[in-house]
Formats: C-alpha cells, sequence, structure tokens
C-alpha cells in the first residue's frame, strides 16, 4: 500500500490508522476451489443443469401458476432506458395458505405462493422462498426486456448506460425481496432494500441442447448461521414442456462419491415462468446448515414425458440430448459414477 | 486441474488478506466483505488462464471492487462489531483500534458506492488514477473529479471527529 498524494489531513490520518484496523477475516479456501471448478464445470458445460453442492431443497407448489396470467414482454426500449415514476404498492392478486414440505429431516420448505401485480402493471411471481432469516424475505420473478435488463445491469455496475452487456433473447429477473420495500427509483429491476442478484435467462442457443438450463444462481448473505444461501433456478426445455419432475437429494462428501439418495420428491412442482416462451421452470435452494459434516448435496432426477419418455437431468447430465427424440445418449464426464434416481417407489417424502 | 488449483491456492495464500482488507474498506462489514471475496475469488478461478495473461491480483481486485457492495444495511446508523471480535480483556490500544475501524467505516459508508469505490481504490489502497479507471471502466478525469468529491465529504464527515494526528509524507 502506498501513501496517497493530497490527502486531506484528517483522511490520511484515519487512513493511516487504517492500515492496522481491519477486523479479524479469512477466505475459507477450500469453499473457494469447490465453487470455483462447479462454476466453471457449469460455464464449460454451457451453464446447463448444474445443482452440484445444492445443500436442501425447497419446492413449491405453484404449478401451473403462471397459466392464463402470462404478461407479455415488456416492449423494447432504445438505450438509456427511460422509465416511469414507480408506483410503489404491490396489489397481491392471489395468496394461498403456506405450504409446508418436509424434504429431508432437518429441511423445510415454506411456501406461500403469490403472483403480485405491480400497479405499473408488471407482474412477479412471488415463490414465498426465502433467502434470508434476518427478516421476511421473498424470491421474486419477473419478466424482463433486454433493454431493461441493460439498464439495471448499468446502474447496478454505475456504468455507461450506453453499454449493452446483454444480448440474450429474453430474460427473468430473480429478485430477493425483503420487506414489502417500495421499487428502487426509476429502476425496473431493483427494490430499496433488497438483495439484488441479477440471475438471467439466457434463452435458447441452437448450438446447446441440454435437458435443462441452469439460467441463474443467487448467493444470498451470510447470515451467521446457515452460511451461504443460494438458489438454483432451472428452466425446462420446450420439448419437455409437459414433463413431470422426480427429484433427489443426495449426500456429497468432500472429494468422495455420492451417497445413497436421501430423499426423493416425486412430482416436483414447476410452474411457468414469465419468460417470453412462458417456459416451465423449478427453483432449488439450498442451505449448509442440515449437512453438518457433509456439506455438500447433490441434486439429479428424472424428467418424465406424458408418454413415458424419460430423461435424467442433474446429477447425471449430459450434453448430447436430442430435443426432437428426447433421449440422451449419454451422460457427461461429470456424472458422478455410481449414482442415478432411483426406481420411483418408496422413497417418497410426506407432504404436510 | 491440480496446477490450476496449486497456482490459485497459492495466490489466494499470498493475496486474500489484501483483498478482504479492500472489501472491508468497501463494504465496512466483515462478514460481507469475506463473502465478497470469496465471490471475486470463485469468479478469479473461473476466469484464472485470462487473469494469469495479466495481472491476477488485478483480475480479483477489479471483479471485486465491480461486485455489488450495498446489499448490507445503507441505512443502518451503527457499526457491528463481531462477537470474535471483542476481546476478553479490553486494552486501550484495542479500544483505539476499535474507535478507528467504527469512525473509518461510518464515514466511508455515508459515501455514495461509485465516490466510495473510487477512493478507496486511489487513496486507500494506492492505485493510480489511471488504474482506477481501468478498474473500474471510467475516464481518468471521473476519478479525478470523482475522488475530489469523495475527499471533501470525508473531510466534512471527519473534520469534527477525528483526532487527526500529524499527517504522513510519501509518494503516490
Amino acid at each position: 500500500m502506498t501513501e496517497s498524494p493530497n490527502m486531506p489531513d484528517a483522511v490520511e490520518s484515519l487512513r493511516s490508522r487504517a492500515l492496522d484496523a481491519s477486523p479479524a477475516m479469512a477466505v475459507d479456501q477450500a469453499r473457494v476451489l469447490s465453487r470455483g471448478r462447479r462454476a466453471r464445470l457449469t460455464r464449460t458445460l454451457g451453464g446447463t443443469v448444474s445443482a452440484l453442492a445444492v445443500a436442501g431443497l425447497a419446492a413449491f407448489t405453484v404449478t401451473q401458476f403462471w397459466g392464463g396470467h402470462t404478461t407479455p414482454p415488456p416492449a423494447e426500449h432504445s438505450a438509456p432506458l427511460v422509465l416511469p415514476d414507480p408506483v410503489p404498492t404491490w396489489v397481491a392478486e392471489h395468496n394461498e395458505t403456506p405450504i409446508v414440505r418436509q424434504l429431508a429431516p432437518g429441511i423445510l420448505a415454506e411456501v406461500k405462493p403469490a403472483l403480485w401485480r405491480l400497479t405499473d402493471g408488471t407482474m412477479m411471481a412471488v415463490t414465498g422462498m426465502g433467502d434470508s432469516l434476518e427478516q421476511a424475505s421473498w424470491i421474486g420473478i419477473v419478466p424482463a426486456s433486454t433493454a431493461e435488463v441493460n439498464s439495471a445491469l448499468a446502474a447496478w455496475r454505475e456504468a455507461d448506460p450506453s453499454t449493452q452487456p446483454w444480448s440474450g433473447d429474453s430474460a427473468v429477473y430473480i429478485q430477493s425481496v425483503l420487506g414489502d420495500d417500495a421499487r428502487r427509483p426509476h429502476s425496473a429491476l431493483g427494490w430499496r432494500d433488497s438483495q439484488d442478484t441479477f440471475s438471467l435467462y439466457e434463452g435458447d442457443s441452437p448450438g446447446r441442447q441440454f435437458a435443462g438450463r441452469t439460467f441463474g444462481q443467487s448467493s444470498g448473505g451470510t447470515d451467521g448461521l446457515t452460511g451461504s444461501r443460494t438458489v438454483d433456478a432451472m428452466a425446462v426445455p420446450e420439448a419437455l414442456a409437459g414433463s413431470t419432475l422426480r427429484l433427489c437429494l443426495a449426500g456429497l462428501p468432500p472429494g468422495g462419491t455420492p451417497t445413497d439418495p436421501l430423499v426423493c420428491v416425486s412430482d416436483v412442482p414447476m410452474f411457468r415462468a414469465p419468460t417470453a416462451q412462458g417456459r416451465l421452470m423449478f427453483l432449488v435452494t439450498s442451505d449448509r446448515a442440515p449437512a453438518a459434516g457433509n456439506n455438500r448435496y447433490l441434486a439429479g432426477g428424472v424428467f418424465t414425458e406424458k408418454d413415458g419418455t424419460a430423461v435424467p437431468f442433474g446429477g447425471c447430465q449430459g450434453d448430447g440430448l436430442d430435443l426432437a427424440t428426447r433421449t440422451l445418449p449419454s451422460v457427461g464426464p461429470w456424472c458422478l459414477p455410481g449414482w442415478s434416481p432411483p426406481p420411483e417407489t418408496p422413497t417418497s417424502q410426506p407432504t404436510n | 486441474m491440480a496446477k490450476r488449483d496449486d497456482e490459485f491456492a497459492a495466490f489466494m495464500t499470498a493475496y486474500s488478506p489484501a483483498l478482504l482488507h479492500t472489501a472491508w474498506l468497501l463494504c465496512g462489514d466483515a462478514h460481507r466483505a469475506e463473502e465478497l471475496t470469496q465471490q471475486a475469488l470463485v469468479k478469479t478461478y473461473v476466469s484464472w488462464a485470462r487473469a494469469l495473461r495479466t495481472d491476477p491480483l488485478a483480475y480479483a481486485r477489479r471483479t471485486l471492487a465491480n461486485q455489488r457492495i450495498d446489499t448490507w444495511r445503507r441505512t443502518r446508523r451503527e457499526v457491528l462489531l463481531a462477537p470474535e471480535d471483542m476481546p476478553a480483556q479490553v486494552q486501550s490500544a484495542d479500544i483505539a483500534r476499535a474507535t478507528d475501524r467504527d469512525l473509518l467505516a461510518r464515514a466511508l459508508a455515508t459515501l455514495p458506492a461509485r465516490q466510495r469505490r473510487i477512493v478507496v481504490l486511489r487513496h486507500f489502497i494506492g492505485l493510480s488514477e489511471a488504474e482506477v479507471a481501468d478498474d473500474l471502466g471510467v475516464s481518468v478525469g471521473t476519478v479525478k473529479s470523482t475522488a475530489s468529491r469523495a475527499l471533501s465529504a470525508l473531510r466534512a464527515q471527519l473534520g469534527e471527529t477525528s483526532t487527526a494526528p500529524a499527517p504522513r509524507g510519501g509518494t503516490p
């Protein structure tokens, strides 16, 4: 660290004393490497299904929830985007009794599915899944145009709004919403007090064909109890739009092979995401807390079409899916050996 | 993979303290700083080959500085001290250090995120104006003007509270 020129006395004084003032902090190198390998693998495979290191699961029952409420994607704008003043009021259109599902011992998912309409007309799917223990929070999903995403990215990074880093054909935005706060002024995507996470659905690329695609992963903050939480959102390819999903969790010891599935959940709820295509989507959220001594999990499962065609994903996902025939000829090298979703029999978890 | 991991582990060992310090200056919260640093390191790991072609530390620092730094409660006025940071036997030097830390975090937290990034990188980390401009993707002129405003704000913020020992000289 070097001295700085023209430093006002008071600032320079504090700066010099601050050299030794930062609190004790540390980086968990093993965790960084683990997350880095996972992120690299995910990127290498083109952002396909990746639920490695998922340490918990929250499925929510909003099947076909979006259904007839699909909102047309906002019109494209030319940058810089000029937004109207927000109306800081949410109107609940739908709210149901909370659903509590036990996914595994110590892992509970509480779901309060709701559809909200912002008074500017934007629709938001509020999953009810929270990613913070500090206060009430939810994960909401809103549609976003390319211009809106670029505008929000520019605001987020305080960059020149004329830059257009996002060129996806469509997007949804996953937002962790804390409380009932109002929207941030002049921001299409953002709330005043929220844990912003940009999780963008890439849209389809002709060269990429996968059984599922992770379009978003958001990291929650540490809460001192459970460590970081992550949310993986997965969109179901169009060819599998009529499928059901059976999702399993298996323990994944560090450096080891996965254990037998701890739990499997049949008919995992999916809902139509507010993408331009209205794709099916499901979310999983991780929580390290229940994983004492074994803090990684693998999520994998099987999509089953109405005609009985089964397509595995996740732990045994490969990159050779033929969407036309809905077959997966081979599994990828990162498919963990010796593990595949078991036959659907008695391991389904009770739902209450 | 093993070579990459070994290289990166060595990099983390060498530079994590500096990155953590920068993160703490940017966000004012130790736990958030740890999270920001880890996120930056993960991204650096993913792009390790590209980072190696230039300056890995600069790459990691750039990634760190461009992350969201205001996810902690911006409206919170007090600065929390983690329980593990509370010594059993509080010495006067510890109190002074904690006071400085508190004062610094409060002052920096009053700055808008952009000003905070620039003043931290320029005046607390000691980067050149060109380096700050490159890290943040802004012009050198923006760095100069923003730093000037930020320092004025800090001066106003600290004017009445700093004990202001004799300033140190030095070179940029």
